[in-house]
């Protein structure tokens, strides 16, 4: 019943996989030219052995196929689900060489945390890291915030071959244009200028807060980068709380958001179409989903040190944008999340987190187009029971046009909805079977798997590793959105058990 | 029996001679200081209220009225040795009960120089002078400006010496209170947005952790600050007292430290990094192998083709 992968497969995946690594070691370019600019000898020197690790490991797998062919459809699955974790391997060894972690998997685990934009972070004493490996680890968020698969595609990296099924497999279900490397390279394009803009804005920011300008410029392109792509590394341990500055916090508030709406509607925007994006069901699930639980928050916050207006509105209107866009940038302390915030406004925000942004975006979690799904079967089982027998009753929403609700878009909400859940729920049990206590338990694991990257007391420096482990698969499976990944693990368990003999006939 | 007769004798005059006062110096002593002890204050001299705690104005009264019945003025021990910045002492040295204090009981200082004034309470110009005793633990040199009054009430002053790990995993006791940290200054000397002539500077502990911590701070003591810890730089290390605020009134809900002092602990210094191309041979290496390869790779892709 189940397909297995030959050895064909695996040496096209193979080669593919070396494809891509070869990719990163380009990327690895930009932190040693980084390192060159700034003499930061010591870096420099780990990034071109980094670089020549990636490109010796990349051209060995290349070498299992010289000519590999169309990609078919198992085999996108096989080369998306683990070109995460593979590149996050490469980009563990100079992290880990910098002397900023305790552990090797401490290092895996930001490889794997900057590429799935989950933001979440062990490293140890920031605010004295090199500049070269602060841009590796920003360069990692953009690569992985816009999508492996993407960036590669849009360089034309895999050909012709199998273009739609690798896009399709990364968990990109909406094409901006007909044809995939034109959404692909206008994804890109949008992402650029508006970062360009953003940094330009923040750069003068920082210059009139003080910083040098060499500073300025860093800070501002990275949290840019970090904002837009809802990723959630900051260049300064104190998170956005270091800067002391509204205006900066309005102008990442605006990223934030706009990095968590759907590309398609960015294009439709772009194109003149403003009407598109509100009447979108995205947009109304997500407007009617915010009033409802800043209202929450702010009521659970009512009872706690913070029941300042302007402090709710300053903090509590940030923190509630960076969970439901999964950035997790912060302007409180994880001390204050779990001391001064009430345990109301603690699940509130796990809440948040959990649902995420728009399909189609940098966001992780459920997604607000799943969410309205839902919500519309539900409405359409109620119209069912209340008509007659014979009537027949459609129920329609609209994302970028009118669309009818079929039971395969319904069944595929539910599937995606049930596996976050129950993804949610495993995880805060193995959280507490850890010895953490239940509510930080439930709020890290959702943090992981909706990639939102808002930790408190569990995700921390030498933490076991089991757990770690654990946290890494979540990560990895929040952003391929488990379908990929299951379909990935059936078929590797599949071709693992041997086929069984057949019968000898007489 | 004659010569037992005589030693007799002897032993009677030795004793005669004894028991004379004066005869002998030493055997004066006794009778000096139970004349001494006769005129001094005991415990039970003193008043105290129904709490047993001491009633400091019947407590001088009842010492002048001692001093007035006191005997043996010619018996006066010798003052101690003034100690360094002593200098307001009299010769004789003060003793507790002729130390003015307040109603806590604390001493005033430089009250004492009133006290010769006027003061009503104590004649130090007819009583005879105190023996001064020495103090059981600082001997000879007690500084009245130092005594500890076991009455004293507590208050609020309490100043936190800790570090600033604690302040990151801080509860609500340390919420508001002073505290006095040491950390290396890191980062960026940040504006204050609303506070003209403030600055907000990071303070990084040497725990394992590297806990920081926000300090709000007048521009003055900012000028103390030589180095930014940055990579390859290691900044400023500065003793900071000031309040801490768990969720800052002022600032919106921000854990922060707001310093009333500062004080330099150590400069910082820039660690210089010289270019050596050995270290760089490793990576060059693996690169060229791996251009090799690449190189191979596309002359068999365009073999087959």
């Amino acid at each position: 019943m189940w397909q297995r992968f030959t050895l064909y497969d695996l040496r096209v995946i193979g080669h593919y996989l070396g494809t891509l690594i070869l990719f990163f070691a380009v990327l690895m370019a930009l932190p040693f030219a980084t390192a060159v600019v700034f003499q930061e000898w010591e870096p420099a020197a780990r990034y071109l052995v980094a670089i020549g690790i990636a490109m010796v490991a990349g051209c060995s797998l290349r070498f299992l196929r010289i000519e590999p062919g169309r990609l078919d459809r198992r085999q996108a699955l096989a080369v998306t689900g683990f070109a995460w974790v593979v590149l996050a391997l490469f980009a563990s060894v100079p992290l880990y060489f910098s002397g900023h972690y305790f552990t090797y998997l401490d290092a895996v685990f930001d490889g794997v945390s900057g590429l799935t934009t989950t933001g979440a972070s062990l490293i140890v004493d920031l605010d004295h890291l090199s500049y070269a490996d602060n841009m590796f680890r920003f360069a990692m968020h953009a690569l992985g915030g816009l999508g492996l698969i993407v960036v590669a595609l849009s360089f034309g990296l895999f050909g012709r071959g199998g273009g739609a099924s690798l896009f399709s497999s990364e968990g990109r279900s909406e094409h901006v244009v007909p044809n995939v490397v034109q959404t692909t390279q206008f994804i890109a394009r949008i992402t650029f200028i508006i970062i360009a803009v953003a940094t330009v804005i923040i750069t003068a920011l920082c210059l009139v807060m003080g910083m040098e300008p060499t500073r300025a410029f860093l800070n501002a392109l990275w949290v840019s980068t970090s904002g837009f792509v809802t990723g959630g590394f900051t260049p300064m341990q104190l998170s956005i709380m270091y800067y002391h500055s509204f205006p900066l916090e309005l102008i990442l508030m605006v990223l934030m958001i706009l990095g968590s709406i759907s590309f398609v509607i960015h294009s439709e925007v772009w194109k003149g179409r403003a009407s598109a994006f509100f009447k979108d069901i995205e947009t109304k699930t997500m407007l009617l989903w915010l009033a409802v639980m800043a209202f929450v928050f702010t009521a659970t916050l009512a009872s706690s040190p913070f029941n300042d207006i302007l402090a709710i509105l300053r903090r509590g209107l940030f923190m509630i944008i960076s969970a439901f866009t999964t950035t997790g940038f912060q302007v409180v302390t994880t001390n204050q999340i779990t001391t001064s915030f009430s345990n109301g406004a603690f699940l509130t925000l796990a809440f948040i987190m959990a649902v995420g942004g728009a399909s189609g975006s940098t966001a992780g979690g459920i997604k607000f187009s799943r969410m309205g799904i839902i919500f519309k079967s539900i409405v359409s089982n109620v119209k069912e029971a209340l008509a007659p027998d014979s009537a027949r009753v459609v129920v329609s929403y609209n994302h970028v046009g009118k669309r009818v609700l079929t039971p395969e878009v319904v069944k595929e909400a539910m599937t995606v909805f049930i596996l976050f859940v129950i993804t949610y729920v495993i995880g805060a049990l193995v959280g507490i079977a850890h010895g953490g206590e239940a509510i930080p338990a439930i709020f890290e694991s959702v943090a992981m798997t909706s990639n939102g990257g808002i930790i408190t007391s569990l995700a921390t420096p030498g933490m076991p590793a089991t757990l770690e482990l654990f946290y890494i698969f979540q990560m990895w499976a929040g952003r391929l959105e488990f379908v990929t990944l299951l379909a990935l693990v059936v078929e590797i368990v599949a071709s693992a058990i041997p086929r069984p003999r057949p019968k000898d006939r007489l | 029996m004659r010569r037992q007769w005589i030693a007799a004798a002897l032993a009677v005059a030795l004793a005669g001679a004894l028991a004379v006062p004066g005869f002998v110096a030493w055997a004066d002593t006794k009778d000096a200081e139970a004349a001494t002890l006769r005129g001094s204050v005991t415990n039970e001299d003193v008043p105290t209220d129904d709490t047993g705690v001491v009633d400091t104005a019947a407590r001088d009264e009842a010492t002048a009225k001692k001093d007035a019945n006191a005997v043996a003025p010619d018996v006066q021990k010798p003052a101690p040795a003034p100690q360094p910045g002593d200098e307001s002492e009299s010769p004789e040295g003060p003793i507790n009960e002729d130390v003015p204090t307040d109603e806590a009981g604390v001493v005033k200082g430089g009250a004492e120089d009133a006290e010769g004034g006027g003061d009503g309470e104590s004649a130090p110009a007819s009583k005879p002078a105190r023996p001064a005793l020495p103090d059981p633990v600082f001997g000879e040199g007690v500084n009245e400006d130092n005594l500890v009054n076991p009455q004293q009430k507590p208050d609020s002053s309490f100043i936190y010496d800790t570090a600033i790990s604690a302040l990151q995993e801080a509860d609500s006791y340390l919420n508001n209170q002073t505290v006095q940290v040491t950390g290396e200054v890191v980062g960026d000397r940040i504006v204050a947005e609303f506070d003209p002539g403030f600055y907000w500077i990071v303070l990084q502990g040497s725990d394992k952790a590297h806990s920081e911590i926000p300090v709000f701070m007048a521009g003055d003591f900012t000028e103390l600050i030589d180095t930014y810890g940055a990579y390859g730089r290691k900044g400023t290390t500065l003793q900071v007292r000031g309040t801490f605020h768990l969720t800052c009134s002022e600032h919106e809900g921000l854990t922060d430290l707001h310093a009333d002092a500062v004080t330099l602990v150590e400069k910082g210094s820039i660690t210089e990094q010289p270019f050596d191309i050995g270290t760089f041979m490793p990576g060059l290496l693996l690169v060229a192998v791996g251009f090799v390869m690449l190189i191979v790779f596309h002359q068999m892709r365009e073999g087959q083709r």
